[in-house]
């Protein structure tokens, strides 16, 4: 545009916010006769003009130390900049703890004004093996449907973190502390353990991380199982040949690579050491 | 750790502005130190639930990197000048690695994309605004540097007229229309088919 022209299309835009905002386009079509193109040009600019209030009124630098702050934060463990955020239909609340295979949040579910745990994969653990594994749990734990499970309500469909109940209480190991459980808990804990684990292996899925860490008691004392992250679905239904104990087998999909440990060691049953 | 000596920071913008590269080198640092700290403090703001005053923020930077009030009055103008020139370098240099970071390295490196995290606007695109500025710049070489000034150096409509030698008025009209200019610009996509 040539410095005339544009002087011509700037003096024109000032002197049509003088002009009250119903009587522009008439003012607008008087001062500009047949130069549709000029008359065009102050239009386009004076329909931004709202848009424009709030646009860069905070300095780059500040704009750039919110980057930055969104980096460090997606870098550290605390992740305070999702605290407060709104992510899909769910309002952040407050962290609540870190498992091996993600950070748990609480948070609201807007849609269905109820709280629940949000886990998110972690910042170190997001190459393509961790964010398959950090799938196959959700989808391995979403695939049961047991009191004693921790139920898996959805997951984000770009996998970057899944929705399920929030537990009240504790987890088996916090409760534990080195000290036995009294007998008619334990075997209260035991039954509906060993259900759940029915329940998972006739669905063929085998927990494979099954420890104190792993099993929380809620207040009303209740067991659920949590973290189905190393879990692995076999080639057949355990149900139908009990005998056999569910070995590793190497026809499944074998997302868990071989020669990687799986599981706790002080936890894992013999034949898998 | 300490901070450079005032007086060598006014050596290093002087050298910078005639054109010496190695001053910037040395300038980076400086300016990313305050960065990280402004980063820090943004950060316990969102927890606490305060957030910063964006100008207090600005001020602070200039007098940590020089101290202001030492640079006679004269010098003043061009100092704030040059300071701007700095922060539109290096703060679009930074946003300009971020998007490399995002772009290169494949897939999950960057998972909370963030236009998932809603609950604040969006932030103008440094390195878009850095080359629709230079658009500007063709057409009305003043107004683009109001807006380098103003919104790169964060200086306020007194300062900003000072630099450019002209009223204060003059400074609010070019704000306002290299404002609707910009945001024009950048809303057209004739410029962003890469």
């Amino acid at each position: 545009m040539d410095p005339e022209r544009w002087h011509r299309v700037e003096e024109l835009y000032h002197a049509s916010l003088k002009v009250a905002a119903d009587q522009r386009a008439t003012f607008l079509q008087d001062v500009c006769g047949n130069d549709e193109e000029l008359r065009h040009e102050v239009k386009s600019l004076l329909t931004r003009n709202e848009s424009a209030e709030e646009f860069i009124q905070a300095p780059a630098f500040e704009v750039a130390a919110r980057l930055m702050a969104r980096d460090m934060s997606l870098r550290s463990e605390a992740d305070p900049v999702l605290v407060g955020t709104v992510i899909s239909h769910f309002r952040v609340l407050e962290k609540l703890g870190r498992g091996g295979m993600g950070v748990v949040y609480r948070a609201e579910d807007i849609h269905l004004d109820r709280q629940v745990a949000l886990k998110f994969v972690p910042e170190e653990s997001r190459d393509q093996q961790s964010l398959e594994r950090f799938k196959r749990e959700a989808r391995a734990a979403s695939s049961l449907n047991h009191p004693n499970i921790c139920h898996i309500n959805e997951i984000d469909e770009r996998g970057y973190f899944f929705s399920m109940e929030l537990l009240e209480g504790e987890t088996l190991q916090s409760r534990l502390r080195g000290k036995p459980l009294p007998i008619d808990l334990l075997l209260e804990l035991a039954i509906q353990l060993a259900d759940a684990l029915d329940a998972a292996h006739s669905e063929g899925i085998v927990h494979r991380d099954i420890k104190p860490g792993n099993i929380f008691i809620t207040r009303r004392g209740q067991a659920k199982i949590l973290d189905f992250g190393v879990a692995k679905k076999t080639s057949s239904k355990i149900a139908q040949s009990p005998i056999t104990p569910p070995a590793v087998s190497l026809t499944e999909e074998q997302l868990t690579s071989l020669g990687a440990a799986i599981g706790t060691i002080a936890y894992r049953c013999r034949h898998s050491l | 750790m300490e901070e450079p000596r005032t007086h060598k920071v006014t050596d290093l913008l002087q050298a910078w502005s005639s054109g010496d590269g190695e001053a910037l080198q040395k300038l980076v640092p400086l300016v990313y130190r305050q960065l990280h700290r402004a980063a820090q403090r943004y950060i316990a703001g969102e927890r606490s639930g305060h957030t910063l005053q964006a100008t207090a923020l600005i001020n602070e930077v200039y007098l940590r990197l020089v101290n202001v009030r030492r640079i006679d009055w004269q010098n003043r103008a061009h100092f704030f000048a040059i300071c701007a020139q700095l922060m539109r370098r290096i703060l679009t240099d930074f946003a300009r690695s971020r998007h490399y970071q995002k772009r290169g390295g494949g897939a999950p490196h960057m998972p909370f994309d963030e236009a998932l995290l809603v609950s604040s606007p969006p932030d103008v695109d440094l390195v878009a605004l850095d080359d629709a500025l230079k658009r500007l710049a063709l057409i009305d070489p003043r107004k683009s540097r109001v807006v380098e000034l103003r919104f790169f150096g964060g200086l306020g409509v007194k300062e900003t007229a000072e630099v450019l030698k002209v009223s204060d008025e003059t400074v609010m009209r070019d704000w306002k229309l290299a404002r609707v200019w910009l945001l024009r610009d950048l809303s057209e996509d004739k410029h962003h088919g890469s």
